[in-house]
């Protein structure tokens, strides 16, 4: 076999000596390249923005944002993710996401050396097998979202959903409006609508979802057509569907 | 079993008051229609004793409609009809015992007097029922309570039991996967450690199955098991965590129920210092004021850390321990500060030390 380059990867975990035991593992296994270590998933996000590894090794339970969270924000650029975990509750969803592979700790030198295997097989094949949106995941649509991530380059914005006055669709992308900012997520309306409180947040108009805490009152300027006015003053087009989703609401 | 008769007591106290209510009714009603007292008691008087007994299954009957699933209108209507009916019946079978009296004796015309007393009658009995509705639906209510308390207190019993045993039995498997995570990363690289750290864990574990069936530890003992379960975790959270207990030193022989703190500081670590990011400090005070002991367990936490809130499972059942062991002489507190979380138990000192023996 032809020598190549190194794959080069991340290790991603909250405790420390997981870290470095997995570091000492992977010495043993010269195809790999381990260029950084992460405590979180912030870290996580920055080192993968800016270093671009192959393969990361990620752990499932971090504080802030967990694995899959991580996965989330920067999918379109990482091509091979092997979860390290203690427990083994989160296979499936780690498969679904398209995981190389899914270990359990402690780590087993055989089974961590198979893994390796696998990604440096699929490493030589001419299309690497893209990570699988986990958008779709059941297990994660059953509970409603608390907060919604975003990325902007190397940093990620936690913004809890009660600070969230209204999301606009735009094409592929969202834009989510808080009282401070906007943020634009890779996402779309509907499937972010079906993730939050359906007693808080109402679609009043094909292109944006409302948080009716901002909404301030209604104004109608037809019969077929009406504005919101949000606490801030700003207005939103409301309707004909729309003002019945209002209606129903309120 | 119909509730007014259910001792014997009872049903001779009920008959014997239902004899006089009768014949005082019946002086009552020969006095308002003119018949001679004495023949008023003699027709009168064994009918609205009768009366009773019709009285009595309308129990069962409010029984199949309660107040609160149906309508007022409904259950208005359906009792007058019934009330109808029973008068109608008790017309009947007065009238009947009336041609057996006239039969009897000749010259007094009973048929006559119970025509004429048949107004009052009615009036007297649709009297009676309306009471007699209001009491059996007051009779039912009472039970109801009673049954519902009844069943509350079997309930609370028996969760505070398991619960009880929930609490002192297990460890979470999850807090031993991590311990044996921790002891297979270091075993090679820090054998030392790693030794050390096999004699916390067996002194954790060897506490927590020791008291699994002592309700009562001394306050020192308590404050250990934590800290071997915190020193635990400490190798997993690395400098995330920092610990700071204090404890007043003529307190550490004080009796505290078993197993309290670990709930809190197991609490304070998963819910509070792993979900931030930075991790922090927890810290714990035990201090004596107002003849109570005092302790105080306040950690960082950030609301936005984890995907999932606490259940509260660990604090509500500490909470029921406490109470069914101190009444309302104890109290378990939280509340949040800042980006504080902070839980404060407070247990009389006194009571503590007499339940020792």
């Amino acid at each position: 076999m032809a020598k190549r380059e190194p794959i080069r990867c991340l290790i991603v975990d909250d405790e420390p000596h997981a870290r470095q035991a997995l570091q000492t593992a992977l010495a043993r296994h010269p195809e790999l390249d381990v260029i950084g270590l992460c405590e979180n998933g912030l870290q996580a996000v920055k080192a993968i923005n800016e270093q671009h590894p192959q393969l990361l090794f990620l752990d499932v339970q971090m504080p802030k944002l967990d694995g899959f969270d991580v996965l989330e924000l920067v999918q379109e650029q990482i091509p091979f993710v092997i979860f390290v975990t203690a427990y083994d509750q989160y296979a499936v969803q780690a498969f679904e996401a398209n995981a190389v592979d899914y270990l359990l700790k402690p780590v087993d030198p055989k089974r961590l050396a198979q893994a390796v295997e696998k990604v440096v097989a699929r490493v030589g094949m001419e299309e690497p097998s893209r990570l699988q949106s986990l958008l779709a995941d059941p297990v994660r649509e059953q509970e409603l979202m608390r907060r919604i991530l975003v990325r902007d380059g190397s940093e990620v914005h936690v913004l809890p959903v009660d600070s969230v006055m209204y999301i606009e669709a735009a094409d592929d992308y969202v834009a989510i409006h808080t009282a401070e900012d906007t943020h634009i997520k890779l996402d779309r309306l509907s499937r972010l609508q079906k993730k939050l409180d359906p007693r808080q947040f109402c679609r009043i108009h094909r292109s944006y979802l409302l948080n009716i805490n901002y909404l301030s009152r209604i104004e109608s300027e037809s019969k077929d057509s009406r504005i919101a006015i949000l606490t801030d003053k700003r207005e939103l087009p409301i309707s004909r569907s729309g003002y019945g989703n209002l209606q129903k609401l309120l | 079993m119909y509730p007014l008769f259910r001792t014997p007591n009872r049903l001779i106290a009920m008959l014997v008051g239902w004899s006089l209510l009768s014949a005082g009714l019946s002086v009552l009603v020969s006095g308002i229609t003119d018949i001679p007292t004495g023949h008023g008691l003699i027709l009168f008087a064994p009918t609205y004793f009768v009366w009773l007994f019709f009285l009595i299954p309308n129990y069962y009957m409010c029984r199949t409609l309660p107040l609160d699933k149906r309508a007022w209108t409904m259950v208005i209507a359906t009792q007058t009809w019934i009330l109808l009916a029973l008068a109608l019946i008790w017309a009947l079978l007065g009238r009947g015992y009336a041609l057996v009296l006239d039969s009897l004796a000749d010259s007094v015309p009973y048929l006559e007097y119970f025509s004429e007393g048949l107004f009052s009658n009615l009036i007297i009995f649709a009297g009676q029922f309306e009471f007699f509705v209001l009491l059996h639906y007051l009779l039912i209510a009472l039970q109801r309570g009673r049954d519902l308390e009844k069943r509350t207190l079997q309930q609370e019993l028996l969760t505070s039991k398991a619960e009880l045993r929930a609490i002192r039995a297990t460890i979470h498997p999850h807090f031993l996967f991590n311990a044996l995570n921790v002891l297979a990363n270091i075993t090679d690289s820090e054998p030392a450690q790693a030794r050390n750290f096999c004699l916390r864990l067996a002194d954790f574990l060897r506490y927590s199955v020791a008291y699994g069936d002592r309700p009562t530890a001394t306050l020192g003992a308590e404050l250990e098991h934590v800290q071997n379960y915190l020193s635990i975790e400490r190798e997993r959270f690395g400098e995330r965590l920092c610990t700071d207990i204090e404890a007043e030193e003529d307190l550490l022989e004080t009796p505290v129920p078993s197993l309290m703190l670990f709930p809190l500081v197991e609490n304070a670590i998963k819910h509070g210092i792993d979900s931030c990011i930075e991790g922090g400090c927890l810290k714990m005070r035990a201090v004596a004021g107002d003849g109570g002991l005092h302790i105080e367990i306040s950690n960082p936490v950030d609301e936005l850390g984890h995907k999932r809130q606490g259940t509260g499972i660990g604090l509500i059942s500490l909470r029921q321990r406490l109470k069914n062991r101190y009444g309302d002489e104890a109290t378990l507190q939280t509340c949040r500060e800042d980006n504080l979380f902070i839980a404060r138990i407070c247990l009389p000192l006194r009571r503590a030390s007499a339940a020792v023996h």
